[in-house]
């Protein structure tokens, strides 16, 4: 679960129930999926309330031709507008639609569901989305815009794409967007530059724009994640320092592990020995903790790889601390994923209690494969585990 | 494991079955009651917001006869 995505969600929650920003509190320790279920239900609701009326006055709109049905959507403002649109066919709403002003129209999306509306999006000239979502801009009204980006076309996404040259306004929009799915199609439709320009303007301290930055680096696939987080990766240690200190401020490393994973070899490097985790062995035992909970050892032991020898002291340090189910989880990576040499070399760094224990997991895996155990017991004999591994 | 009666009231509330809202399982009876009350008073502020936007754009009486006519149409 990720703490960003539950933050979006509680927010678009609190801005449906008319809520404070600091109301309902509580929220922030229920999963994403299940915020999101209940602000759809809630949406729902709220809608079907008055539905019955909308839908008998969507029928008689339906009939009325768009010369008249203009004038009539400014008569009657842009909340009933959008209720009695959300009930006509799409294609008779689109010859008003292309007809009503752009600040119309985004004043009547908040309070269309995108939804009900999905036949409309997409039947909207592309230059027309863009005029739209300019005005939205204007009224920074970026959590209705992240509503709407799931529904809107590819053209219509290039449009809003060239209309909006803030990359910072087009991280806050990617903020809200609903689909995940979505968001990785969305950043690949950026060019290649304007994605680095982007990171680059998340990444400046004068900005406040991280946690929408690492909510996006999150959700992108495997690609994405490399490019973004080697564009990242490249700059200052102060800069590392910062994404990792926000990181763990929020208790994101079940997110950020396999963004981490992901990175080039140099990159990956240069992460996992940062001065700063170094420092502060508590932080790592959070990762340490986040690889075991969220059962990410597959891609956090290869990291071991790359520490140097004062982080790898370190790493043994807060390694021994983990409990025997823990450690019989990571062993259980370790197999999996062949990492025995980078797993024993931790190994011989912690305490001989530890080592006895890892010693023991291992004389486990002998009795089901006796080849294995050999193997693995002759290269933790030379690699100098202090600690009687038994017959091999 | 039966769910809180706050549980099964919001459910009912929302028109869902409890399983959909069973991760909310994780919040005490006081915090389900304030979510419920909090969507009690957006769906009271939803019905005046479209009551006062009809107000204004549809004087009395063509108010009246126009939400009369889509009343009876619909039964």
């Amino acid at each position: 679960m990720s703490g960003l995505a539950v933050r979006a969600e509680t927010n678009k929650l609190r801005g449906l129930l008319g809520v404070s920003e600091t109301a309902l509190p509580f929220l922030a320790g229920v999963p994403e999926a299940q915020l999101r279920r209940l602000r759809d239900a809630v949406h729902e609701r709220l809608f079907a309330q008055d539905q019955p009326v909308f839908r008998r006055l969507g029928r008689i709109a339906a009939w009325l031709p768009f010369w008249l049905a203009v004038p009539l959507c400014h008569l009657v403002g842009p909340m009933l507008t959008a209720r009695i649109v959300g009930e006509m066919p799409a294609r008779r709403a689109i010859l008003s639609a292309v007809r009503l002003r752009p600040a119309f129209v985004a004043e009547a999306c908040m309070h269309l569901d995108p939804r009900r509306a999905r036949d409309l999006i997409q039947r909207m000239p592309p230059a027309k989305i863009a005029a739209i979502a300019v005005e939205m801009l204007r009224r920074e009204d970026y959590a209705t815009m992240g509503r709407f980006v799931d529904f809107i076309s590819d053209e219509g996404i290039r449009a809003v794409l060239d209309a909006i040259p803030d990359e910072a306004a087009l991280l806050k929009i990617a903020f809200f967007m609903d689909s995940k799915n979505r968001l990785d199609h969305v950043v690949r439709l950026m060019p290649p530059e304007r994605r680095a320009r982007t990171l680059l303007l998340a990444l400046d301290d004068t900005t406040s724009l991280l946690d929408e930055i690492l909510l996006l680096i999150i959700h992108v696939n495997y690609a994405l994640k490399r490019e973004l987080g080697d564009l990242a990766a490249a700059q200052d240690e102060a800069v590392l320092e910062r994404i990792v200190m926000t990181v763990e401020q929020q208790q994101l490393w079940s997110d950020l592990l396999p963004v981490v994973a992901s990175l080039s070899e140099d990159s990956q490097r240069k992460v996992v020995n940062l001065p700063m985790l170094r420092r502060d062995p508590a932080m790592l035992e959070h990762i340490l903790h986040a690889a075991d909970t969220h059962d990410l050892w597959r891609i956090t032991l290869p990291l071991l790889l790359f520490l140097d020898e004062p982080s790898r002291a370190v790493w043994a340090q807060v390694g021994a601390l983990l409990p025997r189910d823990a450690l019989e989880r990571a062993t259980q990576a370790t197999l999996v994923g062949e990492l025995w040499l980078p797993m024993i070399d931790l190994v011989r760094r912690m305490p001989r209690e530890q080592q006895e224990i890892f010693a023991d997991i291992l004389r486990e895996y002998g009795k089901v494969d006796s080849e294995l155990y050999a193997r693995v017991a002759h290269c933790a004999r030379r690699n100098g585990i202090d600690v009687e591994l038994g017959a091999d | 494991m039966d769910a809180p009666a706050e549980l099964e009231s919001l459910a009912a509330k929302l028109r869902r079955p409890e399983g959909a809202l069973r991760d909310l399982v994780c919040l005490g009876p006081d915090q389900l009651a304030e979510l419920e009350r909090a969507i009690d008073a957006a769906c009271v502020r939803q019905q005046l917001d479209v009551a006062g936007a009809l107000r204004k754009a549809l004087p009395q009486p063509l108010r009246a006869i126009v939400l009369w006519r889509v009343r009876t149409s619909v039964r």
